[in-house]
């Protein structure tokens, strides 16, 4: 295998997690579902995973995608679940305030619920989701285009969940039952899964140009305080050499080129995958096909 | 205490603020989106939510467009034609919206040069929409 092969294929017998990350609109649901159709094509048994809002995922595939993980249609292996974020995000507060509830008072439970308010819920609710699927699936690939950021895993890795947290924040103490250290004990094995780099590939999808890199560049460093490394990262859009024929173009290539160079500088240790314009949008199983063969074979 | 608690003296403030935002007087609220189908689902997702709580969108820039003089080969012409459909969708989506549109430059957005030269592009094109 090369280099690449290695971060998306599984070791014999293993599973391999791949988690996309990324500002929206730089490509993150089409890299997963490339990546998801080329590990599913190679035989493996493959879960894409979204949380898309816009339920982007169904458009990419052209194929309905619903909260119950289904086969894909017309490839062998692939299947996809959309996590419906709202939802999820609905179902995780409810559950810890329903507990809560009973226990305090009416000042505090608000001074909880407004701790709940913030985007970490929600990267949080999506991620209970993966752990859920990959501690009860046989899959042989699971492709997330919903990478956890390195702030939330940081609050994972606190010895208490993060209802407890929450609880403490809102200024009660927060005992640990037996059934809290169990949870506990689920995610650190997830989490130690995460950062083993065989086992998990993390990956930046970003347009070669000067601001995406330096957003990029500090989310994997975040990353990396909770020991996770960045390897590999996608660089975007890429105008082929031989359609850029006109000075505009060939303009933009050149900064293109340069951006390139940078990306390989600041992530010195991932692997750069190039992924090229198409002369239209990535859509349907059968474009699917063909890019992630231009890509990755 | 949360956050809240601590900031109820200032809530007139942030009440203030936000009726401020909800006033089309006042406050433009302006979506900047790509000529592209997940830019354009997003932006009819974001800009319901916000008039789900009262904020109205007045305006929409579609941004990184290809200059059809450089769309001279099939590739590009596909792109370009692609990103046409796109403000058509856009213009039926959000009927009686102002829509300005903006060229992707051979260079990027950076130094005053370069922002007075795209803002003199930018508002010229307002002027034809309004």
């Amino acid at each position: 295998m090369n280099s690449i092969e290695k971060l998306i294929y599984p070791e014999k017998g293993k599973r391999k997690n791949i988690f996309y990350s990324g500002k929206g609109g730089v490509g993150k649901t089409s890299m997963a579902c490339i990546t998801a159709v080329q590990t599913a094509k190679k035989g493996f048994k493959t879960l894409l995973m979204t949380t898309d809002p816009a339920a982007h995922i169904g458009n990419v595939l052209d194929r309905p995608v619903t909260d119950e993980i289904t086969k894909i249609d017309g490839v062998e292996n692939l299947y996809a679940v959309k996590i419906d974020q709202k939802k999820a995000t609905e179902d995780y507060k409810h559950s810890i305030l329903e507990d809560a509830q009973n226990k305090f008072d009416e000042n505090t439970i608000k001074a909880m619920t407004e701790e709940l308010d913030s985007p970490c819920t929600e990267e949080m609710a999506a991620f209970q989701k993966f752990i859920e699927y990959a501690s009860e699936s046989d899959f042989d690939v699971m492709v997330f285009d919903t990478a956890p950021t390195g702030h939330t895993l940081r609050l994972l890795e606190l010895p208490m969940d993060w209802s407890k947290q929450i609880q403490l924040k809102a200024g009660l103490s927060a005992e640990i039952s037996d059934a809290d250290k169990k949870q506990k004990e689920k995610f650190d094995n997830v989490i130690e899964m995460m950062k083993d780099e065989k086992l998990t590939t993390f990956g930046f999808v970003m347009y070669p140009e000067k601001t995406p890199i330096i957003e990029a560049f500090r989310a994997s460093q975040e990353l990396e305080t909770v020991g996770i490394k960045t390897q590999l990262v996608v660089a975007n859009l890429v105008i082929p050499e031989e359609q850029a024929v006109t000075p505009y173009f060939q303009n933009r290539r050149k900064m293109q080129d340069k951006y390139r160079e940078e990306i390989k500088a600041r992530f010195n240790e991932a692997q750069v995958l190039t992924v090229p314009m198409f002369e239209k949008e990535i859509k349907g199983i059968e474009m699917l096909l063909k890019v992630s063969n231009i890509i990755f074979e | 205490m949360g956050p809240v608690a601590l900031i109820q003296e200032s809530k007139k403030k942030y009440d203030d603020a936000v009726s401020k935002l909800r006033d089309p007087k006042q406050t433009d609220f302006i979506f900047v989106m790509q000529p592209e189908q997940t830019s354009l689902d997003e932006t009819i997702r974001s800009s319901k939510e916000l008039k789900e709580i009262g904020i109205n969108t007045t305006r929409i820039i579609v941004n990184g467009f290809i200059p059809e003089a450089e769309a001279v080969n099939p590739f590009f012409r596909s792109r370009y034609n692609m990103q046409q459909e796109y403000l058509i969708k856009a213009k039926a989506t959000f009927k009686g919206m102002p829509i300005q549109t903006m060229e992707l430059f051979d260079a990027e957005l950076k130094g005053i040069d370069m922002f007075r030269k795209s803002a003199g592009r930018l508002f010229k094109g307002s002027d034809k929409d309004e």
